[in-house]
């Protein structure tokens, strides 16, 4: 949620003011978007850590307005990347915030792979590649167009209008040779799944 | 949308528990390094060192535990015969029981420097503000930051003895309210406001504290709306749909702004058939309220704010 803000500002913003604000309009978003490609607590906060952490020391960088939630979105994403492949490195920061996340996974439940799983839809969409999962994220998880998807991968707008219509129709033949019915989801699905469009 | 975004959105995974504490904490460890202080360009190294300390406080709204920093130039130990010998002015008042100090703030409006001055003549290193708060919030500490228990948790953290994952231990802080274990936990609101310090206190701390918030003024305690007092307390309301707790809020003259995880900032209304996540009181007047167009999968439990009580039944 975003939280409340004074307007109570007076000449150019000093950095923690500007950092403060970042990171109270995004820090909900961001969360959410790491909690959604991190299989644990820790990762989860080893990356706001470090993500935030990079933001605060490149403020300069970091883009005004809603751009900042993009470059923050771009930023998560290389540090996941980098991540995965130092799993064991750690920060020291966040410890409640570790503590947090722990509790509130396991009172989600939502750890495991056995969650809820309308559908088959879950288990259709971890199939694909995590590419194709990204994009598919990006629009439905985070809400974001082809023009701010573009931004956070780093690649053009029609690049991701392609790319993003094969993710759909990659989820749509998975869909059907899981024996789902496309057609139960709509028109548009069973027409990705037969390959007409 | 796309029907395959629709079916992706279905299975869109918890967004995590938002804004906590241990948000506000890691906001606080990460300004309290000083910006920029890495220019290599490699993997991130997080690093510390001692930084002034930010003149103001951002994060009130909650017990905080990280970011101070250590400037502990403490102010020599007290003269004898200040104890009352306050100026008629005086932002606080001070009085000694045994080992503490029991410090009432007498005026609630005060320039924070001016009971900053005060309690360094104490020899205290504390900077203390005094803040609009809900009626839950009033007497009551919003804000704790004290740089030797932050200290403590790295070290426990450096010796292997708090891992990840693990409950941060609770610590009986040395500052507490006055009253804090008598009339104050059976009443609405302390009606005295202040706190109680060991007089040989020598950790460094910043700390808000509660005041009644004057008509307008904004929350510094942002309390639920199922919290004690609040409209939504003992009554589930997650997952009640936008036009629902409108209406409910509205007939409590409160009104509400909205956002959602995918909203670029709030917005004065959401369609009604969308379900309540969770919401704040911002002010007396004012709430801010998370909707989603799908349910909330988990929502909160009821006890977290109701303990043991009869749900659904309105406490006011």
């Amino acid at each position: 949620m975003t939280s409340p803000r004074r307007k109570e500002q007076r000449g150019p913003p000093d950095p923690q003011r500007r950092f403060e604000e970042i990171y109270t309009a995004h820090y909900p978003g961001l969360l959410a978007y790491v909690r959604r490609r991190t299989a644990s607590p820790d990762d989860a906060a080893d990356a706001l850590a470090e993500t935030f952490t990079t933001a605060w020391r490149r403020l300069d960088d970091v883009p005004e307005g809603h751009a900042a939630r993009l470059w923050l979105y771009g930023t998560a994403r290389r540090v996941l990347a980098n991540g995965r492949r130092a799993a064991d490195r750690r920060t020291e920061l966040a410890v409640r915030l570790r503590a947090e996340l722990a509790v509130w996974a396991e009172h989600t439940g939502d750890a495991g792979p056995a969650g809820h799983d309308p559908g088959g839809v879950r288990e259709a969409f971890r199939r694909l590649s995590a590419d194709d999962r990204e994009l598919l994220a990006l629009v439905s998880w985070e809400g974001l167009d082809a023009g701010e998807i573009a931004t956070v991968l780093g690649c053009s707008r029609g690049a991701v209008r392609l790319r993003l219509h094969r993710a759909r129709k990659r989820l749509a033949r998975e869909l059907d040779s899981a024996g789902l019915d496309p057609a139960r989801y709509g028109s548009r699905a069973a027409a990705l799944a037969k390959g007409e469009v | 949308m796309h029907d395959i975004d629709r079916l992706v959105a279905g299975i869109v995974p918890d967004p995590g528990p938002g804004m906590t504490r241990g948000a506000r904490e890691l906001f606080d460890e990460i300004t309290a390094v000083a910006p920029a202080a890495d220019v290599s360009g490699g993997p991130a190294r997080l690093r510390w060192r001692p930084a002034m300390p930010a003149r103001r406080r951002r994060w009130i709204a909650l017990p905080v535990v990280a970011g101070l920093a250590a400037v502990a130039t403490l102010a020599g130990w007290v003269l004898p015969g200040f104890l009352g010998a306050a100026p008629a002015s005086a932002a606080l008042d001070v009085m000694r029981e045994g080992d503490h100090y029991v410090i009432t703030v007498k005026d609630l409006y005060a320039d924070p420097e001016k009971y900053e001055s005060e309690l360094r003549a104490l020899g205290l290193n504390i900077r203390l503000s005094v803040e609009p708060a809900s009626e839950a919030g009033v007497g009551r500490l919003l804000n704790v930051t004290e740089e030797g228990r932050l200290r403590h948790l790295r070290r426990l953290i450096a010796e292997g003895r708090l891992k990840a994952g693990q409950d941060v231990p609770s610590v009986e802080g040395e500052i507490t309210v006055i009253d804090s274990s008598d009339s104050c936990s059976d009443q609405p609101s302390c009606s005295i406001i202040g706190l109680k310090v060991p007089v040989d206190y020598a950790d460094s701390a910043e700390i808000s504290l509660g005041r009644a918030a004057r008509p307008g003024e904004e929350y510094r305690d942002w309390p639920d709306l199922g919290a004690p007092h609040q409209v939504f307390h003992c009554v589930r309301y997650a997952n009640k749909t936008v036009a629902e707790v409108t209406a409910t809020l509205r007939e409590r003259g409160v009104t509400p702004t909205w956002t959602s995880y995918t909203e670029k900032g709030d917005r004065p209304s959401v369609p009604g058939d969308w379900y309540v996540y969770e919401g704040i009181m911002t002010s007396a007047t004012t709430a801010r309220v998370l909707a989603e167009p799908t349910p909330q999968r988990t929502p909160r439990p009821l006890e977290v704010f109701c303990p043991g009580g009869s749900p659904d039944s309105p406490t006011r």
